[in-house]
């Protein structure tokens, strides 16, 4: 049986590069950081470069594993985020701070996101194609509107919410205000930091990976080739979409936990929470190579990176960065090109060696 | 013959519109044997496999597994996990996946383990695995695809996906196994070939084999029972020897084998006019003087040296054919289709003789 | 009254809906793909029309008309140049590249005319029509939105029915490989509708600009968005289900604002498309397709 032995290597092998690019990265930039050679600009990115990644990878469960195309995943980390929050705000108020409330925290943002997924998951995944993914961008969109609307105190009767104003939740002089409208949560304690924020990469990558690799990941990627053979064989389409859908809602939680923790202020815009943010992560996963989780963290840092070292081009970065969203496309995905690409290849031979170090991405995003 | 129905269909009939796809369908599925499900385009054959696995559902009529267990109204899913399993008239294979991993899935619901035994690789997980690994390559064993095992299936030749897709369907360990046209689009040698492969694996596994062709010959060569469909409606349920001699309607004779059809007169027993001649035969049972179809087999009809017939005819045109030469014989307006190994020349006369055992007299079929 | 007064503005708000849904559910419908960047050609043709008019003081009519010119223009550019390579390519490629276009025109916008927002003077300079001595007072913008949205959606019905390029059009929304076979020029035909919609996009931006006066960069997006959903409410593909779907949208939207919760105005709306997919998956007049077995 050498055959499982090859492709278990095979598998393994994969997995170690990802292990090994993360570790790799923090120990650099650890020591970087300790001989104070890290921009201040770089310091603040660290964070983020964690948050997207996992937010990335997790879409690519959805995405690239599972097959459907969501435009929603920004609300998840937006629940994730505000339900934290929350707890480590009050906290916070009650006199209560620690990094196990971290950890706390964490959990509760995975479980509030994971069963959001699962609550939406259920109705909507019944749905195909763009009209799934108008329909998570609506949910999306729908929790982004909420959690900017809604107010929420704490006092010895318990909780108080208002979708009205501060005055409407009739708390008691002890009371406090925790989410206070359009203004969000201020005052949220920092405990992100950019090694909690690998631990986590690499406890949700380990997760994907060893979900993608089991009974479960094989049927979700069954039923992403062929529903209607998938069910011949017995398997749940619903049952295993939501699997995959609230899995990957939860991991968006854990990113919103992380989110939330870097910053002071907490409030819902449409630049971290709306649509627009769930598009740059499907960009990023697109980009990364659907169904690659290496492919998603390298595009989740590059893109979050590139605007940030086009700065001192100022206006003309996003531009920039858009023209290259467009040239990348045309270039990995048009049908013409492909022919192109494989005609110089059969010129140069050479050619074809650079195609096992890194364009495999390229032949598969045009499935 | 065993006599263990293992699958019975009692009234079954569906309605898209008002059309009638399949009408009052009655059979029972004996154990351990393959039948032919034969008919034109549209006879209704793959709407029966749709009802069958619970892809329709029937407008009436009740399936019933071993006799006891209702079929109808269950959804696929269920309805593989109680033992029918499918392939498809376009290969349904998930076709980003290996050849391995296309087999190992079907076999997931013998081997469950739960989403978290995969995600924390608990003890389970290893075990399962390793069964399941060996149980699909031995599967793959049996179709001789054990070499291309670690193949993306997509790059399978078109062959060997469809035995793939069997293998697949057998790894549910079905009691029954219904292939819609399993040997459709392979050429002839190959079809040849898998003809006697499908009857062998058939055999060493001892699963009842529904299958669907429109193949005359392969549903002759390789059945146990053949069932003849038409316009939703069965036309004659068999075996291969029953259905070839003793056709129930012209419609059966027409489609079992290329048949010449005349019409003819039914003046008594044992008595038969056409084409202005009077014929013994071997039919009883009609009224006097009924109008009846006369069905005669190419091979049947006898050409002789002019004189010698009770007809006459000229030979309008010759075809090498292989084995034999077919010949349309001109006979008084009646063109005949004439199999013989011995060739006459074209516009020749000859005289035409059929022996009374080979003339198959019919009801008049209703169109 | 007030409920008359908020109806009526929504017809107004819906008709622009209707108008920008117009160009999604054509290209939807003929393209087979989500044209992302479709509100940003609007906000485009509200810029230049501002520019026109208000900078360089051309009659507002011809200054519409010259935006609508030259959003035909961008947008058989835009299709020209990031669609057109990625035919045949996978569906998720060609909205990542829609998204791209999205970017492009939002930050073009932002390089040639600042972010700071601009005031849109109205080009309907006729006076509020009062209804009920006055109790009812329907804006001049109203009238000429919901009377400009039902021509256009009789010219376009007239236009896709009566016309060689629109049974093209139909033909290669119905089977676009059938139709190169039967020697309709498919990627003239895509084009033309790329055409039509930013032609309409322009006159949707002004409608628009001169309901909410203000103009920044992504006034386009979130009405680009909404039209969207108002094309799935009503059944993408469909012109009259955009007109239907459009309508619904906007009154829905401001009788939220005006009796429930103005904040929540959006969210509500995006509820009604959830349910409305999950009860009628195709939308209210579209076609649900089975899947062969």
């Amino acid at each position: 049986m050498d055959y499982f032995k090859l492709k278990r290597q095979k598998k393994a092998r994969y997995n170690l590069s990802i292990y090994l690019m993360i570790i790799i990265a923090y120990a650099i930039i650890m020591i970087l950081s300790a001989q104070g050679k890290i921009s201040s600009l770089l310091n603040g990115l660290l964070v983020p470069f964690c948050t997207y990644s996992i937010l990335a990878v997790s879409l690519n469960l959805v995405v690239g594993i599972s097959g459907e195309l969501s435009l929603g995943h920004a609300g998840f980390m937006c629940v994730g985020a505000f339900t934290s929050a929350v707890f480590t705000r009050y906290m916070k108020f009650l006199g209560v701070e620690g990094l196990y409330l971290f950890i706390i925290a964490i959990l509760i943002g995975a479980i509030t996101a994971g069963v959001a997924g699962l609550l939406i998951g259920i109705p909507v995944l019944r749905l195909k194609g763009d009209y799934l993914a108008i329909v998570t961008l609506a949910f999306g969109e729908i929790i982004k509107n909420i959690a900017n609307a809604i107010y929420l105190g704490f006092d010895e009767n318990g909780a108080h919410i208002s979708l009205k104003n501060t005055m409407a939740l009739g708390l008691s002089k002890n009371g406090f205000v925790v989410i206070k409208g359009a203004q969000g949560i201020t005052g949220t304690p920092h405990y992100s930091s950019f090694t909690a924020g690998v631990i986590l990469l690499i406890i949700v990558v380990t997760i994907i990976l060893n979900l993608v690799n089991s009974r479960t990941g094989r049927n979700i990627k069954a039923l992403r080739d062929n529903r209607i053979a998938a069910e011949s064989v017995g398997i749940s389409a619903t049952k295993y979409k939501l699997i995959a859908f609230t899995i990957a809602s939860s991991m968006a939680g854990v990113a919103g936990v992380l989110y939330a923790h870097n910053l002071t202020t907490l409030t819902a815009l449409p630049k971290n929470f709306g649509y627009n943010m769930s598009i740059t992560i499907l960009v990023f996963v697109v980009l990364g190579g659907m169904g690659r989780i290496r492919g998603s963290i390298i595009a989740a840092v590059v893109l979050t990176l590139l605007p940030e070292m086009l700065r001192n081009l100022q206006d003309f970065r996003m531009l920039i960065y858009s023209i290259v969203l467009i040239v990348v496309m045309i270039f990995t995905s048009a049908p013409a090109m492909k022919q192109y690409i494989e005609v110089l290849k059969n010129k140069f031979p050479v050619l074809n060696a650079l195609k096992t170090l890194g364009n495999k991405k390229v032949k598969k995003e045009g499935k | 013959m065993k006599e263990n129905i293992m699958l019975s269909v009692k009234n079954l009939s569906i309605q898209f519109g008002g059309l009638h796809a399949v009408e009052n369908f009655n059979l029972s599925i004996r154990e351990n044997e393959l039948y032919g499900l034969i008919g034109p385009n549209g006879a209704g054959k793959t709407t029966i496999f749709n009802l069958l696995t619970g892809v329709y559902k029937p407008t009436s009529g009740t399936i019933l597994l071993n006799g006891v267990n209702k079929i109808n109204g269950k959804n696929t899913i269920e309805i593989n996990k109680m033992g029918i399993a499918r392939t498809f008239q376009n290969i349904r294979l998930f076709h980003k996946l290996t050849v391995h991993d296309n087999v190992k899935i079907a076999l997931q619901n013998k081997y469950r383990y739960s989403t978290i035994s995969g995600i924390l690789r608990l003890p389970r997980y290893h075990r399962y695995e390793a069964l399941m690994d060996e149980e699909a390559m031995a599967l793959l064993k049996v179709f001789n695809l054990e070499n291309d095992a670690m193949m993306k299936s997509a790059n399978l030749p078109y062959g060997k996906q469809r035995k793939l897709e069997i293998a697949r369907a057998i790894a549910t360990n079905p009691k029954v196994l219904l292939l819609d046209e399993p040997l459709g689009a392979l050429d002839l040698k190959l079809r040849k070939e898998m003809q006697t492969e499908l009857k062998n694996i058939q055999q060493q596994l001892e699963i009842t084999f529904v299958y669907v062709t429109h193949d005359q010959e392969e549903a002759l060569t390789m059945s146990d029972v053949v069932v003849v469909m038409n316009n939703g409606q069965i036309q004659q349920i068999g075996s291969p020897i029953d259905i070839y001699n003793e056709p129930q309607n012209a419609f059966v004779a027409d489609f079992i084998g290329e048949s010449n059809i005349i019409s003819g007169i039914m003046y008594k027993d044992y008595m038969v006019g056409f084409l202005g001649h009077d014929f013994i035969c071997v039919d009883k049972g009609f009224a006097c003087n009924e109008e009846v179809d006369v069905v005669i087999r190419p091979e049947d009809v006898k050409l002789l040296e002019v004189g010698n017939g009770r007809l006459e005819g000229v030979v309008e045109s010759i075809i090498f054919k292989g084995v034999h030469y077919e010949m349309k014989v001109d006979s008084a307006g009646y063109s005949w289709i004439v199999h013989s190994t011995l060739p006459k020349d074209i516009g020749s006369l000859v005289g035409i003789d059929i022996d009374p055992n080979d003339i198959h007299i019919m009801k008049k079929m209703e169109i | 009254m007030d409920f008359l007064t908020y109806f009526v503005n929504g017809l107004s708000l819906g008709s622009i809906y209707a108008i920008i849904a117009l160009g999604y559910t054509m290209v939807y419908g003929i393209a087979k793909m989500l044209n992302f960047a479709h509100g940003d050609v609007l906000m485009i043709g509200s810029y230049i029309t501002f520019v026109f008019m208000s900078q360089m003081g051309i009659n507002p009519i011809i200054s519409v008309l010259l935006a609508a010119i030259a959003c035909t223009l961008i947008g058989i550019t835009i299709e020209r140049i990031a669609y057109k390579p990625l035919r045949g390519a996978n569906s998720l490629s060609v909205l990542i590249t829609a998204i791209g276009v999205s970017y492009f025109l939002q930050n073009i916008a932002l390089l040639i005319f600042g972010a700071n927002t601009k005031s849109f003077k109205s080009i309907v300079t006729i006076p509020p029509l009062k209804l009920f001595n006055g109790q009812l007072m329907i804006s001049s913008e109203s009238i000429v939105t919901i009377a400009l949205c039902i021509v256009i959606m009789l010219a376009l019905t007239t236009f896709i029915n009566k016309t060689k390029m629109g049974q093209a059009m139909l033909a290669v929304s119905e089977d676009r490989s059938a139709s190169t076979l039967m020697g309709i020029n498919v990627n003239g035909t895509i084009a033309m509708t790329f055409a039509i919609g930013s032609f309409l996009a322009a006159f949707a931006g002004v409608l628009l600009c001169s309901a909410y006066p203000t103009l920044t960069p992504t006034t386009g997006a979130m009405p680009g968005i909404k039209a969207f959903v108002a094309a799935v409410i009503g059944g993408i593909g469909s012109i009259p289900g955009a007109f239907i779907g459009g309508l619904i949208l906007g009154v829905l939207e401001n009788l939220s604002k005006a009796y429930i919760s103005a904040q929540l105005s959006d969210a509500i709306v995006f509820s009604v498309l959830i349910i409305m997919l999950l009860v009628k998956p195709a939308g209210i007049l579209g076609k649900s397709n089975i899947e062969k077995v």
